[in-house]
């Protein structure tokens, strides 16, 4: 039975949510392995927004069933009011799951969405909001000078080549150090990026006397949450790699795809002694790999069968 | 730098939502006063949920704001796996605010929200179902009897159903019985008991199937479509708790000319803030059911099939020793090493 009132009844105001909200997906199931640097690299991911964002904004974070070391961490910075918005779920339901829920629930106006291993630097929001406030119809803008496939970016190519302020340039425009900057940081063969970037040809946007790169990357990207919105829900058969999804839907619905030619982000992986990388943003090491095969690899089937065990133990340690 | 591939990547099968998925507001600022018994109210109604459904769901619990108590509270039962999805917000965004965020998120079928002071019967899911199967152009129902008057849109839809053939519309007077314990449970005086029992209820039964439905909706406890949940956001959300944000849900679904029902038989029933009164002996029965008729985790036999003997065995063993764990991931790490050495 109900005694006396509610006093939430009296609460004549709830505070109003920020024009953006900057969220994460995080998953780490466990602390070794592949994920064995994860939370420190969450750490570093979410402390560079705390110190390197320069708008009003509140922070999501949506954890996509990670271990109890992880939860203890985000719980811990929600009660210091570091984290507005925790969801915490039992099973992880995609990552693309969890972008329907963001992009459905987040309260922002604009988006500010990345992986939860990307740092952010000095002044990202104010920029990436400008190229964002900048062009008309935008639906993703990322914060790194990137090469992507041109077919997910159609929309933009064809408002540049009806606008007459706009124009137009295929070429080599990135260099090679910034190309392989990226795709490092994405555990890449040096030599097949070598080739992959003798092979393909940028694509240039300038506007207003500004250069900008044709396309986005989907480990980071701020946009509206009305063209989010528009193409939700994204089809979410599996945890991973289904993601590509948007920016084909972002696209199809005549939003534009946008980068920046300067680095307002850094991807760091899920190693951080191996990145060259310190945490107050400098590169130290770009380097390519060193080859160190243990001889055992040396045998195909011995390689095959170490991986069968490897993946059936995740798999295992997952459930 | 990314050293291995993600094992998550093509491996895993993603999580598909349930058909139901049910979502319960808690705001607990302290554990004092009006909400000295929140801790107590709030474990009988997930555990009331828990015990009730008749499918599996999916069940989200969003916390406004609440005191660490409840929070620590809460965080237990999702690790336990009675919550499935735990919101925290850090302030308190009003229910509509909440409800905002539910109605836009929440990816299943059919959207239950609740108040967290909510008991829940046997068959308030089926019943609630049925509804939705019995009447064209259903878009609210709640499990219990809708008393109050002057609900907006309540009018229209008697109308709407009063055009359909199919459907009769009788005038009924409440059960007084019923309308006692509701009564209880919102803390309502003797004259507004009295005023609610001379009112009439419009009850419509569909003459093929037999099932009937009260015209009018709470906002204690309701099902809807997800669809139409989608369309009547954003809800303005200006005060913690106000009734009259809660009326734009109704307003919203006469504009869109949906109806709004209610079951005759209280199937849920609105506990307050003391479990002390009426239905004490209920509460008991749902304490002492506890978790062991939750059905939330996965039987052994179950597994087993899942699985295999092996595998469930492992599983068995790994989560009750810490040692075999750890062993089982410092293998998983060697390998690991030992795979993507030529990566570092």
């Amino acid at each position: 039975m109900r005694v006396g009132q509610n006093p939430a009844k009296f609460i004549q105001e709830v505070p109003q949510p920020a024009r953006v909200t900057v969220a994460t997906v995080v998953y780490i199931p466990l602390l070794s392995g592949y994920f064995e640097q994860s939370l420190d690299v969450l750490k570093i991911c979410l402390n560079s927004i705390w110190d390197h964002t320069d708008e009003s904004y509140d922070l999501m974070v949506f954890d996509n069933a990670s271990c109890p070391e992880v939860r203890q961490y985000l719980l811990k910075m929600q009660e210091k009011g570091k984290i507005q918005y925790l969801l915490l779920s039992e099973e992880n339901i995609g990552k693309a799951g969890a972008w329907n829920v963001i992009f459905g629930a987040a309260p922002g106006e604009v988006i500010a969405y990345a992986d939860s291993d990307v740092y952010y630097y000095p002044g990202w929001l104010t920029a990436q909001l400008d190229v964002l406030e900048k062009f008309p119809n935008v639906g993703m803008v990322t914060g790194i000078p990137m090469w992507s496939p041109a077919e997910f970016s159609t929309s933009t190519v064809q408002w540049a080549v009806n606008n007459p302020d706009a124009e137009i340039e295929r070429g080599e425009f990135l260099t090679w150090e910034e190309h392989w900057r990226h795709a490092r940081s994405l555990g890449g063969d040096e030599q097949k990026v070598r080739e992959f970037f003798a092979d393909v040809e940028d694509i240039r946007l300038t506007y207003q006397g500004e250069h900008y790169y044709v396309g986005a990357g989907h480990f980071q990207f701020v946009g509206f949450k009305r063209a989010f919105q528009s193409v939700l829900p994204i089809p979410n058969e599996r945890p991973m790699g289904q993601v590509r999804l948007l920016d084909v839907a972002i696209n199809e619905k005549g939003y534009l795809r946008l980068s920046t030619p300067e680095w307002w982000v850094q991807h760091l992986g899920n190693r951080l002694s191996e990145n060259g990388f310190n945490a107050r943003g400098a590169l130290t090491n770009l380097k390519g790999r060193e080859r160190n095969r243990p001889r055992i690899l040396h045998w195909q089937l011995a390689e095959d069968f170490l991986y069968w065990i490897y993946h059936r133990i995740f798999e295992f340690l997952h459930r | 730098m990314r050293i291995g591939s993600n094992p998550v990547k093509k491996r895993l099968q993603a999580y598909s939502p349930k058909r139901i998925g049910v979502a319960s507001i808690t705001f607990v600022p302290f554990l004092d006063g009006y909400f000295k018994e929140a801790l107590d109210v709030i474990d009988v109604h997930l555990h009331s949920l828990r015990q009730t459904v008749a499918e599996d769901i999916d069940l989200l619990v969003f916390d406004n704001g609440s005191c660490d108590e409840l929070k620590e509270f809460l965080t237990t039962q999702h690790h336990s796996g009675v919550i499935d999805w735990l919101f925290l917000s850090k302030q308190n965004l009003g229910k509509t605010g909440a409800l905002n965020w539910i109605f836009s998120a929440m990816p299943n079928e059919f959207i239950v929200f609740t108040d967290s002071d909510v008991l829940f019967r046997p068959g308030w899911m089926q019943r609630s179902l049925e509804i939705f199967d019995s009447f064209d152009q259903v878009g609210i129902v709640s499990a219990q009897p809708a008393f109050f008057d002057g609900i907006p849109g309540v009018a229209e839809a008697a109308k709407q159903l009063a055009e359909n053939k199919a459907v009769q519309i009788s005038d009924e007077q409440p059960d007084p019985g019923i309308l006692a314990e509701y009564c209880d449970g919102i803390g309502a005086s003797d004259d507004v008991y009295q005023r609610l029992l001379q009112n009439r209820l419009k009850v419509a039964t569909n003459q093929t199937s037999g099932v009937g439905a009260v015209v009018g909706t709470t906002h204690m406890q309701f099902m809807l479509r997800r669809e139409l949940a989608r369309k009547l956001v954003p809800l303005p959300a200006t005060m913690a708790l106000d009734p009259a944000d809660d009326f734009d849900i109704n307003r919203r679904m006469e504009a869109l000319g949906y109806l709004q029902l209610s079951l005759p038989d209280p199937l849920v029933y609105h506990l307050g803030n003391s479990l002390k009164g009426r239905n004490t002996a209920e509460v008991d029965q749902v304490r002492l059911k506890g978790v062991t008729s939750l059905n939330i985790t996965d039987s052994t036999e179950t597994s087993i099939r899942r699985d295999g003997f092996l595998k469930t065995l492992l599983s068995k063993a790994a989560a009750r020793s810490s040692t075999i764990n750890r062993f089982i991931q410092r293998i998983y790490s060697l390998l690991f090493d030992v795979l993507y050495s030529d990566s570092k």
